[in-house]
This record gives structure tokens, C-alpha cells and sequence, in this order.
């Protein structure tokens, strides 16, 4: 029963930090995008409508991506880690 | 705001240092000096014992009396250690302890006299307060051969590391979702409010003419100024 309660507390914790570094390396990738077409239109510099569509065709696939997907990772990390504890403590 | 933020830092900060110290695991290098278990009265201290299901046993009075395993040591330098051996739960602190009987069985096996010290390494967490009896959990005990071996804590001192990790990746994250998305629209905000201003000023001439007039029919009609 308490280990039931702690996996589940584990799990919520991983969701929360799986959004939050989901939603930052997003804002990563959109950052540097801007910055491309900063450099490749520096005289349109002011256009905010055409850098936005410029940024969402680029990120259309970026759910897909290796890199939005190694995310995933934080679900694994804390098992492994709950895993290594235990046999390390109970050797 | 920065007094509620000030006051904020004065006090979560060494709340969250006693946090840390507490959960944290030391190394101590100690001569095993007895191993026993005792009967325990547990009150007021439970938060400092092991979780209740763990180890069965509670009466009426809200107090459990529990057997509870002890490891008395010694340091090089006279002062003494008394650790208890309890399981931990799986909920907290995460140790994941489950060896406690084994664990005494190795501290019996290092029992030693002062003339012939057999040194030991400890590992524990937890402190030691007297007045509220409450005792640091012994995680392990090793043999080492003299009392020179570092007591440096790589566990301990990986999970610090991993929360300074954590605190600047949440700083950095609340600036960068600030200067990205909060500070354009608040400033996108801004300039409809004073466009929206500007207008209402501008317009209201035009607005307010038909009321005027109206209001202008109440004075009297224009007369040639008296010569």
C-alpha cells in the first residue's frame, strides 16, 4: 500500500517536471528560430507576422523529434534511481 | 514585495537547510562499542521513528511502545554515537531500508574494546537530540581499516548538487517564460490602454457635441452686447 502511494507521488512528480522542460526546450527551439530569421532577413526586422509564421511552419514537427522526445527520459530516471537505492542500501 | 520576498528567503531557507541536514546521509568513523535493542515509548517524537506501517503496534493513549534496535559507538576522539537500526518505509525519508536485522548482525560482528579498536564506517541520517530522544537511522556499517579514510559523502553531496541543479533550471525557467511571453503581452497590454486612452481624448469632442448643444439650448439666446 505505501509503495502504491509513493509511485504515484513519483508519477505526478515526473508529470509536472516532464511539462516544464517540455514546454522550455519548445521555447528553445522557438528562440533560436527567431534568431535564424533575424539573420536571414535583417532588413524585415520588424515583421513580427511573417517571423511568426516562419517559426510555427519550422516547429510543425517538433513534437516528433528526437529531442522532444528524449524528454520521456525524466519517467524513467526516478525508477532507475528508486532501483539503485535499494539495492545499494540493502546490500 | 521585495519585504514579502525577504521574508520569504529569511524564513524557508534554513528551513529548508535543517531539511536537507536531516535527510541527507553522513559518514562517521566510530569503534562499535554494543548493540542491543530496547522497548521504546514513542510520543510526541513519532515523526522522528520510522512510519507506524512499518512496525505494528499503537494502544490507546496515542503512544506506541516498539522494540527498537540501538548501536552504541564510540569516535576516535572519545565522543560517543548511539544510532538506532530501524527500517525506513517506502513513502520517506527514501532509503528504502529493509535490512535492519542483517545490519545488526553486522554491528554485533565489529564490536570492539578500546585496546583493540576494530574502526568502522557509519553511514546515517538523522540527529541526535537527547531531550526529545530521538536518534540518527544507521544506513550501513562497513569495516575500515583506520580512522584516517574520508568521510566524504558522494550520495549527500549528488543530491545537493541535483537540487542547486533543480532551484537555477526553475529560476531560469520563470525569467525565461517572463521575458518571452508575460513582459510582451503586459507591454502589448500597455500600448492598448494608452491607444484606447488616446482615442477616448481625441474622440471626445465629437462625442460629447450633441449633449452640448442641448445643454448650450438652457443658456440664453445670444444677445448684441449692451453698447
Amino acid at each position: 500500500m505505501q509503495f502504491v502511494r509513493m509511485i504515484m507521488a513519483l508519477l505526478v512528480i515526473e508529470t509536472i517536471f516532464y511539462l516544464m522542460i517540455s514546454v522550455y526546450i519548445r521555447s528553445l527551439r522557438t528562440e533560436a528560430l527567431e534568431k535564424e530569421w533575424m539573420r536571414r532577413h535583417p532588413e524585415r526586422a520588424g515583421d513580427r507576422p511573417a517571423m511568426q509564421k516562419f517559426v510555427e511552419h519550422s516547429m510543425a514537427g517538433f513534437r516528433k523529434t528526437l529531442k522532444a522526445r528524449l524528454v520521456g527520459i525524466v519517467f524513467v530516471i526516478p525508477t532507475l534511481i528508486v532501483v539503485g537505492i535499494v539495492i545499494a542500501v540493502n546490500g | 514585495m521585495k519585504y514579502i520576498r525577504t521574508a520569504l528567503f529569511i524564513i524557508l531557507l534554513p528551513a529548508l537547510f535543517l531539511f536537507v541536514d536531516y535527510v541527507l546521509p553522513k559518514n562517521e568513523i566510530v569503534r562499535v562499542n554494543d548493540t542491543y535493542s530496547r522497548i521504546t515509548d514513542i510520543g510526541m517524537n513519532a515523526m522522528f521513528y520510522a512510519q507506524e506501517d512499518v512496525v505494528a503496534g499503537a494502544d490507546a493513549a496515542g503512544q506506541t511502545r516498539r522494540d527498537i534496535r540501538f548501536i552504541s559507538a564510540v569516535t576516535p576522539e572519545g565522543n560517543v554515537r548511539v544510532y538506532r537500526n530501524e527500517d525506513t518505509g517506502w513513502v520517506y525519508p527514501p532509503y528504502f531500508k529493509y535490512d535492519s536485522a542483517n545490519l545488526q548482525a553486522e554491528a554485533a560482528a565489529l564490536v570492539s574494546n578500546e585496546d583493540t579498536p576494530k574502526w568502522a564506517m557509519t553511514t546515517s541520517y538523522g540527529w541526535r537530540i537527547a531531550w526529545l530522544s530521538i536518534y540518527p537511522n544507521a544506513v550501513s556499517v562497513k569495516r575500515v581499516e583506520s580512522t584516517d579514510v574520508s568521510t566524504i559523502n558522494v550520495v549527500g553531496l549528488a543530491v545537493l548538487l541535483f537540487m542547486f541543479w533543480t532551484v537555477q533550471f526553475l529560476n531560469r525557467g520563470y525569467h525565461r517564460l517572463m521575458r518571452r511571453s508575460v513582459d510582451p503581452t503586459l507591454a502589448d497590454l500597455d500600448a492598448r490602454a494608452d491607444a484606447f486612452r488616446a482615442g477616448v481624448v481625441a474622440g471626445a469632442e465629437e462625442r460629447t457635441r450633441g449633449t452640448r448643444q442641448w445643454l448650450g439650448t438652457w443658456k440664453g439666446k445670444p444677445r448684441p452686447p449692451k453698447t
